[in-house]
């Protein structure tokens, strides 16, 4: 099993953040190419009934912000002489779109945080990584 | 993070196969120790009411089979110059036994297979597999 592609689930967690560090160091030693990938959810959000454009306008904005927050990953990236690609997605679901990246991609290893931004963190794993661990077709590492 | 001490939980099934041979790689670019552990969970017998112990001779039977099959391990391991070590668990739970382990001890890594030898294999990860990457405190692969 040789590493030349990996994918790293962000969604600006700490748990995201970590799993991203573990990527850098396995890519380094690998001399492999990470994938960052965020998915924006698509969500009636806001007073869609009354304007549609609504939906569209936050989309955007979440859009520009995730962009900012993924340019800040390319610097250690660069230091660490990893190339590196960003991915912003919309979905309707996250775990899904994650596991369709990667299959798309022919993705070698995903490593993602045990925990996202959602639900109680103390024994047990985040739904997001709890599903992408089970359906996921390629190794999955999971950082605590 | 440098992934110094890897734990490969082993139970010489086809998956288990394959997560030895991705630490393999995964020791080699980082120079770590690798151990093997197994779990012994015993089979049925009348007196284990009593005394809780097994029974000397079964045990020295299953060591004996386990030393052959992690002789193999060795080899496969001594090609690339990487520590190896076995550890034998007696428990009869098996998940329990591995987290207890990990926890107690300092890995930076476990690598697993995503099933074992029981169960159906299409979907989902095994019960093993499933209840080793939520309760241990230490980054988990699980390989497919």
């Amino acid at each position: 099993m040789t590493i030349t592609k990996i994918l790293v689930p962000i969604d600006g967690s700490t748990h995201s953040l970590k799993a991203f560090r573990t990527a850098l160091d396995i890519a380094k030693n690998n001399n492999a190419k990470i994938n960052v990938l965020t998915c924006l959810e698509k969500e009636d959000v806001g007073a869609w009934y009354i304007d549609k454009r609504t939906n569209k306008k936050i989309m955007s904005d979440a859009k520009i912000f995730a962009k900012d927050f993924l340019s800040k990953l390319e610097k250690p990236a660069k230091d660490a002489n990893v190339p590196i690609s960003l991915n912003i997605l919309e979905t309707k679901s996250t775990s899904n779109q994650i596991i369709k990246f990667s299959n798309l991609n022919k993705i070698d290893l995903i490593v993602i945080g045990s925990h996202g931004r959602g639900g109680f963190n103390k024994f047990l794993l985040g739904s997001v990584s709890n599903k992408v661990s089970q359906i996921a077709k390629c190794p999955v590492m999971i950082v605590k | 993070m440098d992934f110094k001490n890897i734990l490969v939980a082993y139970d010489s099934s086809s998956f288990s196969n394959r997560a030895f041979k991705s630490a393999l790689d995964v020791a080699e670019s980082n120079k770590s120790k690798i151990t093997i552990t197994t779990v012994i969970t015993g089979v049925y017998q009348p007196s284990i009411g009593f005394t809780m112990k097994y029974s000397e001779k079964m045990l020295e039977k299953y060591t004996k089979t386990l030393q052959k099959t992690f002789s193999n391990l060795e080899s496969a391991a001594k090609k690339k110059n990487i520590e190896i070590s076995l550890k034998i668990l007696q428990d009869p739970s098996v998940s329990k036994a591995i987290v207890n382990y990990v926890n107690l001890h300092k890995f930076d890594l476990v690598v697993i297979g995503s099933h074992g030898r029981t169960g159906l294999n299409k979907m989902i990860l095994g019960s093993v597999a499933s209840s080793v990457t939520q309760k241990v405190k230490c980054p988990i692969m699980v390989v497919k």
